[in-house]
């Protein structure tokens, strides 16, 4: 068979033509939120696709509220619980790992905590940084499950921190919402949300 | 759905170096992801560091967290010329290959201060994490891996790459 190109006015031996062959991506990013000038009191991602195996967050995030040195980003899924803002459901329970540079420690949290956030007088310009990873976000025989890897240096106090960690329902997830545990989100804040396909 | 994550470039050592550089990035992505596999030192007295654009000015800083079979260590730098991201405590590996992956997230914006993430993975000596600032709201364009004391050795790996929120 043979394709005559209206561009190249060129024949191929293929229905490209002399286009490469367009193979689809399994890591796609599915949406993004950036704070603007008039800060945010949360990060929410509704609507979330049910296409993925997996699901990825990646973020950089500062808070406005009163403190020089490091706070924690909290985090929930399906609006569960209900009230932003709200560290205190016992829906959530999950383990960290961190070292400051001067001491290292681990506990469990019965928050819901995922990463390190940096308070609003602390040195300027710089933002804690995270991964976090959902496995099989929609599994409904397990409960919702994550990891994340966050930290943030102030040259001259930060931390670097592990978490895992789980929510206690089965339910698929469908809503991400992250959101600081002191004032709102500033400006240049942001987040961005990516699915993570596997071959069939 | 936009599609990302995309390889920018590969470097595979020929001979054992002391510096392995990425210039030139495109400032389209979001994030970068530097993937260091199959490496090995020539000298296990230092860690692997990274600088960005060429700097070599005091304007890194950085806090590591890392365990090495028997204890947990925790240590901090502070207006140091470069940035921890390899072998903190025990140091590299001259004989076991080993894998580090480095997190560089918003690396073009050019308001805020750069921040970084890396995880260590050295199945015969430690594991560690580490978490790094560049004080330079600079785009970053030239990532810079270094040693301070021996080389990479021939067949390590670094890949760099990309990937673009929507």
């Amino acid at each position: 068979m043979t394709v005559l190109s209206l561009s190249t006015k060129q024949k191929y031996g293929t229905l490209l033509g002399p286009n490469s062959a367009f193979i689809p991506g399994h890591y796609e990013s599915i949406a993004t939120v950036t704070v603007g000038s008039g800060q945010a009191a949360s990060i929410d991602f509704t609507s979330i696709p049910t296409t993925y195996q997996h699901l990825q967050v990646r973020g950089m995030v500062r808070q406005g509220g009163a403190g020089t040195g490091l706070s924690n980003l909290v985090f929930r899924f399906n609006a569960d619980p209900l009230t932003n803002g709200d560290t205190s459901s016992s829906n959530y329970v999950g383990q960290y790992f961190y070292g400051n540079g001067t001491s290292q420690g681990a506990g469990i949290s019965n928050r819901n905590y995922c990463s390190d956030n940096v308070n609003g007088t602390a040195t300027t310009n710089t933002f804690a940084t995270f991964v976090m990873d959902i496995y099989d976000y929609q599994d409904t025989n397990k409960y919702r499950f994550f990891r994340c890897l966050s930290g943030c240096d102030l040259n001259n106090g930060g931390e670097v921190t592990m978490w895992s960690g789980f929510w206690k329902n089965t339910n698929a997830l469908n809503q991400l919402t992250f959101y600081p545990d002191n004032g709102n989100f500033v400006q240049y804040s942001h987040v961005s949300l990516y699915g993570i396909k596997v071959v069939a | 759905m936009a599609l990302t994550y995309e390889p920018i470039a590969t470097t595979t050592l020929s001979s054992a170096t002391n510096s392995v550089s990425f210039t030139s990035i495109p400032s389209t992505y979001t994030d970068l992801i530097l993937v260091c596999t199959n490496v090995k030192f020539t000298n296990s007295a230092e860690a692997g560091r990274i600088q960005f654009n060429s700097d070599t000015g005091t304007n890194y800083s950085n806090v590591a967290l890392g365990g090495n079979g028997t204890s947990v260590s925790t240590s901090k730098q502070i207006n140091v010329s470069s940035g921890r991201v390899m072998g903190a405590f025990v140091g590299p590996s001259t004989t076991q290959p080993e894998t580090t992956t480095i997190q560089i997230n918003d690396y073009s914006n050019t308001t805020t201060n750069k921040t970084y993430l890396s995880r260590f993975n050295g199945a015969g000596t430690e594991v560690n994490a580490n978490v790094g600032l560049w004080r330079s709201t600079s785009a970053i364009n030239q990532v810079t891996l270094i040693t301070t004391a021996g080389n990479f050795t021939s067949g390590s790996v670094f890949t760099l790459f990309g990937i673009q929120a929507s």
